[in-house]
């Protein structure tokens, strides 16, 4: 799948936050925008998963393999989010969350033996039973990015995913991350202000503050 | 740490709830253990219908309004109308159930207001032959009885989903459901329904307990031969005769075991259709997005709402409402003998006034005081009791009271009678306050002490008056229910103190429908302007704070 | 509590350590209201707190005017406190005896029939008094026996009588036609009407009553009703009475399965016209809620040929009232003809007087107005049925229930 975006724009009450952005991201690679906070690239993100709302408006088109999705309604769309937050539902198992996100079709033992071969891929076997409550901060983090890989997404948004762990911790979730990526040919969209994060040979997008929108 | 005034405060709620309570209980239960009352209560031929009648029309309501607050919940979520939604719930908690019965009964009944309306196409010179008033099989009462519990479920749900934690919870998982390519509705049943319904247990297991026990409502609607336990246990314990009182108490104590054997019933089903909802949850089975329910959602709460309003403009039409024979559109004639009669009771209403509003406003003190004052520990172990008086009879609550009051000589003081309905709006207060209370951000007291600011002060700078909103409407709530007090006032009043309550249901017994319905509608005045002034005090607060 | 009452309770405490019993103490405190002036006088500045059931707005209004002139002619205070059933302050006195309260809650009840028994019988009134007030002098105690003998118990001065009740049927002139003076040409008129006549559900006390109706016009032969009940008597006795409601209940109101709660919804039910004929106790009630405006003008009011049950509505004076010299001169007031004769007036609430009118004064006679001219009021009285023994009420009442209470 390749991703791209035609003339983007955001606006805030009118005036505009982000200017026209054109890119194309093939699979497996990431495109990294960034810029201090209010540039607006969080609600860049947001445009792209559909989750955009008022006063907040985008402009421009969002091609997947040549179709535009900007018109189609998020839960259509098929592109991943990934939080800061881990966002793993509190009351489901490991195993359940994943199992949540596989498409459906097979037989429950089919996806339950999915689920699991990527739980050992990723070093997490033994956690399958348990709660999100009771795993640490790296294997949540995991388990979430897991969970979005699991519907097949088309593309994959990320939202500063790695802002809320500690140096060691950031650098193999990122390594993971990106290798997963790449294994699945997925074409992703990274938000972040740190420079670290940004995976290296990837597109730099940055946003000026230009001053839109701000009192 | 137990330091003095921590001391100080939890030794005033143990004296003055606790106690009580465990004073009163074994009280109401020594009344309706002696074998005699049993035999007498089983020797009834009538005894197994009544309480099949009750359990029946309880469960039904209970399910039926419950299932249809999470689903209203579900469609209208997030749009415009759950706003308005919102700001219908106040009047329609405020309306008292039996004023809401009297107005729907007259609407439904054969005389009534319907088939007035039906007479001139179908040339009725006579009201026919409908058995929809106290209908046998409880059909209307459990009708009512959905009608009055829903708002209050939505009220519930509104309280909890608007708890900070619980919203930003709720945006962020939809919001990673709908890129997993689930619908809202989907997420609603598979994602957050499961997560929060165990905190939606205490308000469901008092919509059962009220729907199992309700007495009021079954007078108006309700079937009478045979009438609902809870019905037969009333008549028991009223009448003169002590034989039948403790008959009346063995009923009661019955119905409070069958309320428990309900819970636990309706706990192992939860528990095994739990795990079954599980795996089907996570089938990852995506039903297409559909936009139809917001609307059909959204048309069944206006009829609701409408319901509300036509049930009020016809308590107005019967208070003014002399000789009405059928099948006359409008009364042949009018008096304003009822609302001569609220203006002469207007004593009353500054009493039920005051004495609402003290009770409120201690039940809030003692709520409060618990809230700072007690170890967590304790807080969790103690909910149960607290709200012990929501789930017991009420009869069997207010016969041991009357007993302690007795021994205490505080029948018919205006002090006895205030202790009483502290005792019974706490537990409202307290269910009110709690969410509010429990996701308070520690983080603030933290940074007042950080700032050298003593924890008293904190309370009345800081915490409090950011708190105002809920603290308010917890207010308003204990008024209401404090309002609506009948058994409480008569019991432990001993008669002395009238209130607005005890003016309408002496009158309601003499059947005079006009009184009836012009008391009904000062009842609901009271609460009204409670919640009124809560809410504005709510937008007041809101506004200052975006200021 | 006023310092008379406190004066007493030291008085009686002094006395209890030498021996004297609680019966003796009440015979000491009823010997001392025998004189009336020193009654009158300890009676001043005293509230009475009057419990009396409160369902008729007409009857609040007349105990409103009571309780100005008693506090204009003798400086007593007279609460009304509102009931909804008399058994609540039967319950409460009940209560207040067994915690050893001798400062009672209740000065003055509304009261008569089963209440009145068990009272009388548990000790929980204060008495005798009634036929020691200077107004029961003028009581119709001859042409009006209930007046003495309450449900077949002797009253002995231990209730004073207040008014008279009995059993009355009332309809739509226009829909019931001619009128049926007997349970035999009920049923027939029911056959003719079906589903437009029915009564409240016992163990209401109307309801009751017209099951005691039945029985006593089912059976000529009616001395064992006197008498205290016996299952003999009962199994002799009752069988007509189950015929006569067997054919009656299919033709009255939804096929005889379910009777209204009380007469009050009986009375609204009339006035909505779902029901033709409805029953009450008083003879006056049509008139008077014709004159009220919430009964149509076309409303009449009959009563059998043979007789209906009638008996005397009463007050009394729980033994642990804190102000029995008000309570007494409350009775006493309430039994004047002055009194008497507004209670009797159509137009304040129409309850017939328990007094001998024509044996009163010139002046007074006339204050008791002509109320069979009154549109809505008997035209031609029949004769007062004494009730049964108060014994029979609840084995009907159970046999009822097992019959017809599902």
């Amino acid at each position: 799948m390749t991703l791209r975006l035609d003339a983007v724009s955001i606006t805030l009450h009118g005036r505009a936050l982000v200017p026209a952005l054109s890119a194309e991201v093939q699979p497996g690679e990431v495109l990294a925008v960034m810029g201090p906070s209010g540039s607006g690239k969080s609600s860049l993100l947001a445009w792209l998963a559909g989750l955009l709302e008022p006063p907040l408006a985008g402009q421009g088109r969002l091609l997947l393999d040549g179709l535009d999705v900007s018109l189609l309604p998020v839960e259509r769309r098929r592109i991943g989010l990934l939080f800061q937050d881990d966002l793993l539902f509190p009351h489901m198992s490991v195993l359940d969350n994943l199992l949540f996100a596989l498409p459906a079709g097979a037989s429950r033992a089919e996806r339950v033996t999915e689920a699991m071969a990527a739980l050992a891929a990723a070093g997490l076997d033994g956690l399958a039973q348990r709660r999100p409550h009771q795993l640490s901060g790296g294997q949540r983090a995991r388990v979430s990015l897991l969970r979005t890989l699991l519907a097949r997404p088309a593309a994959v948004l990320l939202d500063e995913p790695f802002s809320r762990l500690d140096a060691t911790l950031r650098a193999q979730l990122r390594d993971f991350v990106w290798a997963s990526l790449r294994e699945r040919g997925v074409p992703a969209v990274l938000v972040t202000h740190d420079e670290q994060d940004v995976p290296p040979g990837a597109r730099c997008l940055r946003l000026a503050d230009l001053g839109a929108g701000r009192a | 740490m137990l330091t003095a005034p921590r001391a100080a405060a939890l030794a005033a709620i143990g004296l003055l709830f606790v106690l009580p309570l465990l004073a009163a209980l074994p009280l109401a239960v020594v009344q309706g253990a002696s074998a005699a009352a049993w035999a007498s209560l089983f020797d009834d031929p009538h005894v197994s219908q009544s309480l099949a009648l009750s359990v029946r029309s309880a469960l039904a309501s209970t399910l039926l309004s419950f299932g249809l607050a999470l689903a209203l919940t579900t469609a209208l979520h997030g749009s415009p109308a759950w706003l308005r939604l919102q700001s219908w719930l106040s009047p329609m908690l405020a309306l008292p159930h039996a004023a809401f019965a009297i107005g729907l009964a007259w609407l439904v009944a054969p005389s009534g207001g319907l088939a007035r309306l039906l007479a001139p196409l179908f040339g009725w010179a006579f009201p026919p032959d409908w058995t929809t008033v106290n209908d046998p099989g409880a059909l209307l009462l459990t009708g009512v009885l959905v009608a009055k519990e829903l708002p209050f479920l939505m009220w519930s749900v509104m309280a909890l989903l608007a708890r900070p934690e619980v919203a930003i919870q709720l945006q962020r998982q939809i919001a990673v459901g709908r890129t997993l390519g689930y619908g809202r509705a989907a997420l609603w049943w598979r994602v957050l329904w499961p997560q929060w319904l165990p905190r939606l247990a205490w308000p469901l297991l008092a919509v059962l307990a009220y729907g199992l026990t309700v007495v009021d409502l079954a007078l108006i609607v309700g079937p009478a031969s045979p009438p609902t336990l809870s019905m037969l246990a009333y008549a028991d314990l009223m009448a003169g005769d002590p034989a039948r009182n403790a008959r009346g108490s063995a009923a009661a104590l019955l119905l409070a075991a069958v309320l428990a054997a309900l819970v636990i019933a309706l706990w192992m089903a939860a528990v095994l259709f739990g795990r079954g909802w599980r795996r089907l949850a996570v089938s990852g089975r995506r039903r297409p997005v559909r936009g139809g329910s917001p609307s059909l959602a959204g048309r069944f709460f206006t009829a609701l709402a409408g319901l509300y309003v036509l049930v009020v403009c016809i308590l107005l039409a019967l208070s003014v409402a002399g000789v009405w024979t059928f099948p006359a559109a409008w009364p042949q004639a009018l008096t304003m003998d009822a609302w001569r009669q609220v203006a002469q009771s207007a004593g009353t209403l500054a009493g039920t006034a005051a004495l609402a509003a003290a009770a409120a406003l201690l039940a809030l003190g003692l709520v409060v005081g618990w809230f700072e004052a007690a170890p967590p520990r304790w807080d969790r172990s103690a909910t149960p009791l607290v709200l012990a008086p929501l789930v017991l009879p009420p009869l069997l609550l207010m016969a041991g009271l009357y007993q302690a009051a007795l021994a205490l000589r505080l029948d018919g003081q205006w002090a006895g009678l205030l202790w009483v309905h502290v005792l019974v709006v706490l537990p409202y207060v307290f269910i009110a306050l709690q969410p509010a209370w429990r996701s308070f951000d520690r983080r603030y007291e933290q940074a007042a002490r950080a700032l050298g600011r003593s924890r008293p002060a904190f309370w009345w700078q800081v915490k409090w008056p950011l708190l105002a909103a809920p603290l308010a409407a917890a207010a308003a709530v204990g008024f209401a229910v404090s309002v609506a007090q009948y058994l409480a006032t008569q019991f432990i009043g001993a008669g002395r103190h009238a209130t607005v309550t005890t003016e309408a249901v002496t009158l309601a017994a003499g059947g005079q429908r006009t009184q009836a319905a012009a008391f009904a509608l000062l009842q609901a005045a009271l609460p009204l302007l409670a919640f009124g002034a809560a809410a504005w005090l709510g937008r007041r607060r809101l506004a200052a704070m975006r200021a | 509590m006023t310092s008379l009452t406190r004066r007493r309770l030291l008085a009686a405490g002094l006395l209890l350590p030498f021996g004297w019993s609680a019966g003796q103490a009440r015979a000491q405190l009823a010997h001392q209201a025998l004189n009336w002036p020193r009654t009158l006088a300890a009676a001043r500045g005293q509230t009475v707190y009057f419990n009396a059931w409160a369902g008729s707005e007409r009857i609040n209004a007349y105990l409103q005017w009571a309780a100005a002139e008693l506090l204009r002619q003798h400086g007593i205070k007279l609460e009304h406190v509102k009931i909804s059933d008399t058994a609540e302050a039967v319950k409460r006195v009940r209560a207040e005896k067994a915690a050893g309260r001798t400062d009672g809650s209740a000065d003055l009840l509304w009261i008569n029939g089963e209440n009145f028994l068990a009272m009388k019988r548990e000790g929980l009134l204060f008495g005798p008094f009634a036929e020691s007030l200077p107004s029961y002098a003028a009581v119709d105690t001859v042409g009006k026996p209930t007046t003495r003998i309450d449900f077949s118990e002797p009253v002995d001065g231990m209730e004073a009588p207040w008014g008279m009740a009995q059993l009355t049927f009332f309809g739509d002139a226009a829909r019931v036609g001619t009128p049926p003076s007997s349970v035999a040409e009920l049923i027939d008129w029911a056959r003719r009407n079906p589903g437009r006549v029915s009564y409240p559900r016992p163990p209401d006390f109307l309801g009751t009553t017209f099951v005691k109706q039945v029985l006593m016009e089912t059976n000529s032969e009616r001395a064992a009703l006197a008498r205290p009940f016996t299952p003999q008597a009962f199994a002799e006795l009752t069988p007509p009475l189950w015929k006569a409601l067997d054919t009656l209940h299919p033709l009255s109101w939804r096929g005889g399965r379910q009777f209204p709660a009380s007469s009050a919804v009986m009375r609204q039910m009339l006035a909505d016209g779902e029901l033709i004929i409805s029953l009450t106790f008083n003879p006056n009630e049509a008139a008077n809620l014709i004159a009220g405006r919430t009964l149509p003008a076309g409303v009449v009011s009959w009563q059998h040929r043979a007789g209906t049950l009638g008996n005397t509505h009463f007050l009394a004076i729980p033994f642990n009232a804190r102000a029995k010299e008000a309570a007494m001169v409350a009775a006493d007031f309430m039994l004047s003809p002055a009194a008497q004769a507004r209670k009797a007036d159509i137009r304040v609430w129409g309850d017939p007087t328990v007094l001998a009118v024509d044996r009163l004064p010139a002046e007074q006679r006339a204050l008791f107005a002509e109320s069979a001219a009154m549109p809505g009021s008997v035209r031609q009285p029949a004769p007062v049925l004494a009730e049964p023994h108060g014994s029979w009420v609840e084995p009907l009442e159970r046999e009822w229930q097992r019959r017809y209470g599902g």
